[in-house]
């Protein structure tokens, strides 16, 4: 079985990113219905044409309907099934009982894949949702490779794991610390993270801060391509990134990463060193907060948590791409963060290593020479040393950072 | 009749609910629970059917894939010492108990999923024989939801709310000391007043917020079709859950008594913090709401 590599888009721009970077598969969220409620999320007209566009790549589209609903949210939910069963979505993901039943009802020619929010992390939890006819289950990420190794021997239920991104610091969906502190309810979009807050620990009376920091919930991101190869093996029907909220260039860097070292895989039948560690340095591009392997090794308490959080995100990725001139090797590029004359940059394109190079000269639109590039969005041009399109991406070369 | 399930910790103690409020004691497995551990299982269930009441065991984890022999021996020995019942979180227990043809019943117990009267409806359809709605909805949707589920579901009334389940250790992983961190620890967000208990066992941990407490409605929630009422008085000891059945019983009688009830229990206990089951609110679903 071919293994499928599943991203996020948290818009039309970043699905078009995942698909032309590799990715199998697509997932994002409607207006309605859908956990992430901050990221863009996508009208029923973005839908179908979404939809046409993953299509017409060959590759899958999964909606999200994975709030945990009330009462009020199954108001308009059947027409919206049958909306997307119309465009030709090929499933969604849910987190409720009452849903898979309804889309089976209502819109049979979907697929159901059960949320990471069930946090399904056993076989006899797997059997349950196999007998509500479940095409698929998003399992816990506490799931170690053992663990999983035992699970896909035993069942016939699709398995999709997550392999990249930010963790839940609890069970996904048994969670309400966003509830109690904020109010935003974390099982319906509103999450307010407040698990990577800082807390003082106390035992009765006693204070047992450390001098260093205090405790906090928060996890690191996943980054599991270590054990990625051992994944492969198990034959699970999908990978999946997670982050519906990050950037294009974040999108496309995990997305690359991991299509190559599965691609490795699927034609060799195992990842070299050096592929992993190629692989290793392209992931590493988008990922601005330490990772560990999530639990695939089992857990350990050592590893996982996230002290002082960081507030501030990587700044490598300096521009897009707006337009190229092939007879001058130019592009015109839209600044997004600040580099400078004489700094090596990289140009990030699918399917293909970085191809490097030195800024010796880069113009404004007016003609005029610029030594800084610090005001995004503005319109530079420079020269490329490869061919560069809508999708490719410039990035600082991360030694110099 | 509207059951009334209560925390007790300590075997020594049924006896001494025999004149209680209750009428059915939870009890639990350290292995199998989030709870300390009763010591001996059977003992309780004889103990409890001695003063003619339930015992239901707490079976409240997610259970891990090399877990499930074990726990299925452990759903059999439920059966052999005719347990009346458990409460479980995890759905594969369902389909376990299923597999095992259990006499007792099962109270499906997700804390945080079931927000709507639909779902319910999905699990009854399922066999699911009772299940107990989420605490985190506003009480006229739990009513909803009781009205037309009526006599299947159980709600929590008294006792800290769990906001947080995790496998992670994160005492142990702080301290960098890998120990059992059961009694008595509190977290306290840098910028809160609030202390919120936290317990962590070798299978993870568990992060309670503040006290929830229906005194003043209590009356009015008997009049309504639920199965059953919990008061899971997880952090305390028995002596207190004695106390606050009473109050309990003395709310039953009618608002005023149950105003008159609160007021104890907010005297008696001035350090706590407490949220009224009737104040929980509508929650937002995004920052910009907020």
């Amino acid at each position: 079985m071919k293994t499928e590599l599943l991203a996020p888009a948290g818009d039309m721009a970043r699905l078009k990113t995942a698909i032309i970077y590799g990715a199998d598969a697509v997932y994002f969220g409607g207006k309605q219905f859908s956990l992430r409620s901050r990221a863009s999320n996508f009208t029923l007209e973005d839908i179908r044409e979404a939809v046409e566009f993953a299509h017409g790549y060959g590759r899958r589209v999964y909606v999200t309907v994975n709030i945990i609903p009330h009462n009020d949210d199954f108001n308009g939910l059947e027409e919206y099934l049958k909306k997307l069963e119309e465009f030709g979505v090929d499933a969604i993901i849910c987190a409720s009982q009452a849903i898979l039943t309804l889309c089976k009802r209502v819109a049979p020619e979907m697929e159901v894949h059960i949320s990471t929010q069930q946090t399904t992390i056993n076989t006899r939890a797997l059997s349950y949702w196999k007998d509500k006819n479940a095409d698929r289950v998003v399992l816990g990420r506490e799931v170690n490779l053992k663990q999983l190794e035992e699970i896909m021997g035993k069942t016939d239920v699709p398995i999709e794991v997550f392999i990249h991104g930010g963790m839940c610091a609890n069970y996904s969906g048994r969670c309400t610390i966003s509830n109690l502190l904020t109010n935003r309810d974390a099982n319906r979009g509103g999450c307010a993270h407040s698990c990577r807050w800082d807390y003082h620990l106390w035992h009765d009376e006693e204070l047992l801060d450390r001098d260093d920091y205090l405790l906090s919930l928060g996890s690191r991101d996943m980054c599991a391509a270590e054990y990625l190869e051992d994944i492969l093996k198990l034959d699970v029907a999908s990978l999946k990134i997670e982050g519906r909220m990050k950037t294009a260039f974040y999108i496309a860097s995990i997305v690359r990463g991991y299509r190559y070292l599965i691609d490795c895989y699927q034609k060799q039948g195992y990842i070299s060193d050096r592929q992993k560690e190629k692989g290793w340095e392209m992931l590493m591009l988008g990922t601005n907060r330490e990772v560990f392997a999530g639990f695939y090794p089992g857990f350990d308490i050592s590893k996982g948590q996230l002290y002082n959080f960081p507030t501030t995100a990587s700044q490598n990725f300096v521009a897009n791409v707006v337009s190229y001139d092939r007879d001058s090797s130019e592009a015109v590029i839209e600044v997004r963060n600040h580099f400078e004359k004489g700094d090596t940059l990289a140009v990030m394109n699918p399917y293909q290593e970085d191809v490097t190079f030195i800024v010796d000269k880069m113009t404004d639109t007016d003609g005029e020479e610029v030594a800084v590039a610090n005001r995004p969005l503005q319109l530079l041009r420079i020269k490329v040393p490869v061919e560069v399109n809508e999708y490719t991406f410039v990035h600082l070369v991360k030694e110099q950072l | 009749m509207t059951q009334i399930l209560v925390t007790v910790r300590n075997r020594e103690n049924i006896s001494r609910f025999a004149d209680s409020y209750a009428d059915g004691f939870i009890m639990a497995d350290r292995q199998f629970s989030s709870s300390p551990d009763c010591n001996d299982l059977k003992e309780c269930v004889r103990q409890a059917h001695l003063i003619s009441r339930n015992l239901f065991v707490r079976c409240d984890r997610l259970y891990e894939q090399q877990e499930l022999p074990e726990l299925r021996q452990f759903l059999k020995m439920i059966d052999e010492i005719k347990a009346d019942g458990i409460i479980y979180s995890d759905i594969g227990v369902f389909k376990l108990m299923g597999e095992l043809g259990v006499s007792y019943r099962g109270i499906y117990a997700p804390e945080t999923l079931l927000t709507n009267y639909y779902d319910i409806e999905d699990l009854k359809n399922d066999g699911v024989d009772s299940c107990i709605i989420s605490k985190d909805i506003p009480l006229q949707d739990v009513y909803d939801i009781a009205e037309k589920c009526p006599d299947y579901c159980y709600i929590r009334i008294h006792g800290p709310v769990l906001i947080a389940y995790s496998r992670r250790r994160y005492i142990s992983s702080y301290l960098q000391k890998e120990d059992e961190y059961t009694e008595g620890y509190f977290l306290q967000e840098e910028t809160r007043k609030t202390l919120l208990p936290i317990i962590e066992k070798k299978e993870g941990s568990w992060l309670y917020g503040t006290v929830l407490q229906s005194l003043s409605v209590f009356s009015e929630m008997l009049q309504k079709p639920f199965e059953g009422f919990i008061i899971d008085n997880i952090c305390e000891d028995d002596e207190q859950t004695l106390r606050i059945l009473d109050l309990y019983k003395e709310a039953a009688l009618g608002k005023q008594q149950g105003t008159v009830a609160l007021r104890k229990l907010l005297s008696e206990n001035g350090d706590k913090e407490y949220t009224a089951i009737e104040d929980v609110r509508k929650t937002w679903l995004d920052k910009e709401q907020a």
